[in-house]
């Protein structure tokens, strides 16, 4: 049970729903790389929450709206590179790809935005944890959603006018309206 | 792939080739924070300045790095460059508040620029590149602001003080999900439109003298 309503959690308050953010990154056209995408914005989205909370306390008030940019990408550098080196482990056909990938997802706006809302959404750390994870795991959901559908919004049946981009904005609107009313 | 695709027309940055309308790049921006005109203009003030003057520095260091290291300093760049935006802001704009979509336009140029970031055409110029930046932030702008001005009339009835009608006022219009709707809508027009003409100039090319 509690598993369910971490799962409806992670839909019905997702940033892409009720911000628009990451938008880009769940409906770009080639499936492999979105999903991939996706999954590494669990781990950075989580990271990004995580210091966010933790470097809080050491932020000039006054500056910290200035700083919080330069904070994340300063404390995001380390992951990237680690999980760059991660890509040895696969397949040399997929090297490119996977490094595009982590550098693409560190550095998109759902990370920075997650790390921006962290201190508006949560009071302790594991909350801020929690946060981070769910907005990660709602992105990731909704790349499957998408995935799901993609192909009768790009099927020769949808008019030409809307088919693609168009229409899968159209579908994320729809579907936004109907997880904000039931946040 | 078409050899117009390959060298684009710098203008087609605007319309035909539009970053949002055409690739969805940066439609997170236009999609959440474009609920009126005047956030419209904030927003493309801060677009503007941040990616104008970063491609302004970053054209010297852009071919020599390698790749992490060229988005790095690039991301590192936009955030430093942003402090000063932000300070300005406060003059020009003295009673906007800093919605979390403006520190993202720090990632701004890294999408509009992104097969360029890192480039090996070594032929290609400053001033090439510049206005390269430059018409994908008109391409942007005219989005962005054509989305403020349509979702200001709809839910108000009005464009910044200027009234338009009383019959209408829809609030919903401002939510992020009719931002989506919206944002799908004209890029379904710039879709059949470039059709249309495609359609056309196949057809008169067709057709014998």
């Amino acid at each position: 049970m509690q598993l369910l309503i971490e799962l409806m959690l992670c839909i019905t308050s997702n940033l892409l729903f009720t911000y628009g953010i990451g938008i880009s990154l769940v409906a770009r056209p080639n499936v492999k790389s979105r999903l991939l995408n996706a999954s590494l914005s669990i781990v950075f989205c989580t990271h990004g929450s995580v210091v966010a909370y933790l470097s809080e306390p050491y932020m000039l008030t006054d500056f910290a709206v200035l700083l919080k940019p330069v904070v994340f990408i300063v404390s995001i550098v380390p992951l990237c590179f680690l999980l760059s080196l991660c890509r040895f482990v696969l397949p040399i056909s997929m090297h490119d790809t996977f490094k595009h990938s982590v550098w693409e997802s560190a550095f998109s706006c759902m990370v920075l935005s997650v790390c921006l809302l962290t201190d508006e959404k949560a009071g302790n750390f594991h909350s801020a944890l929690l946060f981070g994870l769910r907005a990660g795991c709602g992105l990731f959901l909704t790349a499957l959603m998408l995935e799901s559908v993609q192909r009768k919004l790009t099927s020769e049946q949808m008019p030409s006018a809307t088919r693609g981009w168009p229409s899968t904005l159209i579908y994320l609107g729809i579907i936004s309206m109907a997880a904000v009313c039931l946040s | 792939m078409k050899s117009s695709d390959q060298h684009p027309h710098l203008t087609d940055r605007i319309w035909k080739q539009n970053p949002i309308l055409a690739y969805g790049l940066m439609a997170a921006f236009v999609i959440g924070y474009t609920d009126n005109f005047m956030h419209s203009l904030i927003l493309c003030y801060f677009f503007d300045v941040i990616s104008l003057s970063v491609s302004l520095l970053f054209f010297q260091i852009r071919s020599k790095l390698p790749y992490t290291i060229c988005i790095l300093s690039y991301s590192l760049l936009a955030a430093l460059v942003y402090i000063p935006a932000v300070i300005a802001a406060e003059y020009l704009f003295p009673n906007y508040s800093l919605d979390i979509y403006l520190p993202l336009c720090t990632l701004g140029f890294m999408f509009i620029n992104q097969e360029r970031i890192q480039s090996d055409d070594e032929s290609e110029g400053f001033l090439h590149f510049w206005l390269w930046t430059l018409f994908g932030c008109l391409g942007f702008d005219v989005v962005a602001l054509l989305m403020g001005m349509i979702r200001e009339a709809l839910a108000y009835g009005r464009i910044l003080n200027i009234k338009l009608t009383d019959f209408i006022s829809i609030p919903s219009v401002s939510s992020p999900a009719f931002g989506m709707i919206l944002l799908g809508t004209l890029s379904a027009i710039l879709q059949k439109t470039v059709q249309t003409k495609e359609n056309k100039e196949a057809l008169s090319d067709a057709t014998p003298d």
